[in-house]
């Protein structure tokens, strides 16, 4: 009995959230489980994940990049300006939007690293410049208005198929792959578990705390980038307002992904997890009729409450413990 | 005379954000036609009744919960909903001061339940204030199907009769909230737990208390804007205050407020606020367009971010420089 309380403690909020959840679209949406609403679930993931994978390396650090969103829709915009160029699209011109991109978000991210990592700096203060910069530069580059309508060869990014399954799911995975394997067996992974936990503690085994920082915000600004590619060959459109509240959900997907925002606790393939149980509870509300705005009101409140159980949760096994250390001792 | 120029020195850094201002202020004034002149201080004026009051005040309300070593993310939210409620039921009972009542009990309200969440539950300022901007601008975009409100001129004409009441009533919040935190015990208190609160709550301080009680001021002032903003405006929307957050933090970190708790200051937000607007004024006057704006908010805060650093180098060798000479 009391082996199975622990198994049902030991389990992050989230999991229970995401199974209840589950069991109820289930029943509540017709085709909710079907194999093509699963496939949009995933497809909706993609960039998500993309994008929630950089953050969740600042997150392990104890900080939070709030500058994705901003910096994805930048990104999304400059590249589909350059698509717009030209009538005709060919492989070199999507290799080059592709390097546009990445070059917008590593750009970010290197600003990020060096004035937090090196200098030192607020991260809230930086990121949050660097966030209103890159929205109100989108906001200027296109006056305001939305580009919309690219080339089907560079939408194959994210619309084609291969053996069936969408290229952005595929996109999404390879990408993933790459950075569990970064997050659980690299140096630089493990590094950041070791600042995220105690950086004083990191600095003196050795550690290069300044350097490993400044990375980790450079992945997540090169993170924001290929979701913007992602995201901009799926939604077919850019504009300033393009990439407005995926820094929110991005977040999210970390925090119910069960690490935790003072750092060192957590990884990636939890926010896996919490991705992919932000799009299904929108697809769900979607199907069960909610508008979007409903969408929006149980997304925030969902999100609440897992962090709320958690945190609860975490408190009530630290006083647990406590106890057991002082009757221990008496 | 070694002794003089550190003076001016600390003099200088003291004053740094009031220079910026005036400085802001003469290079729009010669190098732009409009922006002010003798005989032609009309656009001034207007920046200052009509713009001014709405960036002080979210300044402050960002600024007293940075004194507890916190943020407010949804101070924009906020507005969105207390301005809404505040129509809803101008429209709905035409009664001036049940709109009034209703939009500050509404604002305070979810500053309670902001401050709740940190002091109590413990869950990080940023996360709690976060999810509560998502979770209320949704809950305004439910409650009126993305529709907006208008059409309640009685309560305008209490604001709109004279054109200074914005101002009026902005420094009058400012004036409350500078005396309750610089010069009562209260705001010591603030001070002290913002500072170091675990030493706070060993000194007798109740500061779940106090973290509350600044969150629900942050609510409240950001009630008044937003019942001062539809007022102006002659609409309320649902999406009004979504640039607001933003604003509120450009404003606060240009007029000085500080992140490690205890160390912002009220009156901060007045130059914070000033500045912001002359800056957002004179770009336009010199011809950038106002699709830029963010833009430049954005830069600013990078750009204050900087000056901060630089400032501080500068103290501590002005520091080091007079203890030397006193030794």
């Amino acid at each position: 009995m009391n082996r199975v309380k622990r198994l049902i403690k030991s389990v992050p909020g989230s999991t229970w959230a995401g199974i209840l959840l589950m069991v109820f679209f289930a029943f509540a949406a017709k085709g909710y489980l079907s194999e093509r609403n699963i496939m949009n679930i995933l497809q909706s993931t993609s960039a998500l994940v993309v994008l929630a994978a950089g953050m969740t390396m600042v997150i392990l650090l104890g900080e939070i990049d709030m500058s994705v969103g901003g910096v994805l829709t930048i990104a999304a915009t400059v590249t589909g300006m350059y698509l717009k160029l030209y009538e005709t699209i060919t492989v070199a011109n999507i290799m080059i939007a592709l390097l546009i991109c990445c070059a917008i978000g590593v750009a970010f991210g290197l600003l990020n690293g060096l004035l937090i990592g090196y200098m030192r700096f607020n991260f809230w203060l930086v990121t949050f410049g660097t966030m209103s910069m890159g929205f109100g530069l989108a906001k200027g580059v296109t006056g305001g208005g939305v580009l919309s309508g690219f080339d089907t060869m560079f939408r194959w990014i994210s619309t084609g198929r291969v053996f069936g399954i969408r290229t952005c799911i595929i996109w999404a995975a390879i990408i993933c792959a790459i950075v569990i394997f970064v997050n659980y067996k690299t140096k630089f992974g493990l590094h950041i578990y070791a600042i995220g936990d105690s950086e004083i503690c990191a600095q003196n085994s050795g550690v290069n705390v300044k350097k490993t920082r400044f990375f980790a915000y450079v992945l997540s600004g090169l993170m924001a980038g290929l979701a913007a590619v992602l995201l901009l060959a799926r939604t077919n459109s850019a504009g300033a307002t393009l990439g407005e509240g995926y820094e929110f959900n991005a977040i999210a997907a970390v925090v119910i992904g069960g690490t935790a925002m003072d750092g060192g606790k957590g990884g990636f393939k939890g926010t896996i997890f919490g991705a992919i149980f932000i799009s299904a509870m929108k697809n769900g509300l979607q199907l069960v009729g909610l508008s979007n705005y409903w969408q929006q009101v149980l997304l925030g409140v969902v999100i609440l409450a897992i962090i709320l159980y958690d945190v609860i949760n975490s408190k009530i096994r630290d006083k647990k413990s406590l106890r057991r250390v002082y009757s221990d001792g008496i | 005379m070694g002794f003089e120029k550190n003076n001016v020195i600390s003099f200088i850094i003291k004053g740094s954000r009031v220079i910026v201002l005036v400085l802001l202020f003469l290079v729009f004034t010669i190098f732009t036609k409009n922006f002010f002149g003798v005989g032609n201080s009309s656009n001034v004026v207007n920046i200052l009744l009509q713009t001014a009051p709405f960036e002080i005040l979210l300044a402050l309300g960002m600024i007293i919960t940075m004194i507890t070593g916190g943020i407010d993310l949804s101070i924009g939210a906020n507005i969105t909903i207390s301005s809404f409620m505040c129509a809803m039921v101008l429209q709905y009972t035409g009664n001036s001061l049940a709109g009034i009542v209703t939009g500050l009990l509404v604002g305070i309200t979810i500053g309670i339940i902001n401050g709740i969440l940190i002091a109590f539950v413990g869950l990080p300022p940023f996360v709690a204030t976060y999810s509560m901007d998502w979770i209320v601008k949704g809950a305004v975009l439910v409650i009126s199907q993305g529709g907006q409100i208008n059409g309640f001129d009685k309560y305008r004409a209490i604001f709109n009769t004279w054109r200074g009441s914005y101002l009026l009533i902005s420094i009058a919040v400012l004036i409350l909230a500078w005396f309750l935190y610089s010069k009562t015990t209260f705001g010591k208190k603030t001070y002290f737990v913002g500072a170091n609160p675990s030493a706070g709550e060993l000194s007798g301080i109740n500061s779940k208390l106090i973290v509350i009680l600044a969150y629900a001021a942050c609510g409240f002032v950001a009630a008044v804007a937003g019942l001062l903003y539809i007022a102006k405006l002659g609409a309320a929307e649902p999406t009004l205050g979504n640039s607001f957050t933003m604003a509120a933090f450009a404003a606060a970190l240009i007029g000085g407020a500080s992140f490690a708790g205890g160390k912002s200051r009220v009156l901060g937000a007045l130059v914070g606020g000033l500045i912001i607007v002359v800056l957002n004024n004179g770009l336009i006057h010199i011809g950038v367009p106002g699709i830029w704006q963010d833009f430049a908010q954005g830069l600013v805060i990078i750009v204050a971010v900087f000056l901060e650093r630089l400032m501080e180098k500068l103290q501590e060798k002005n520091k080091k420089g007079n203890n030397e000479k006193s030794l």
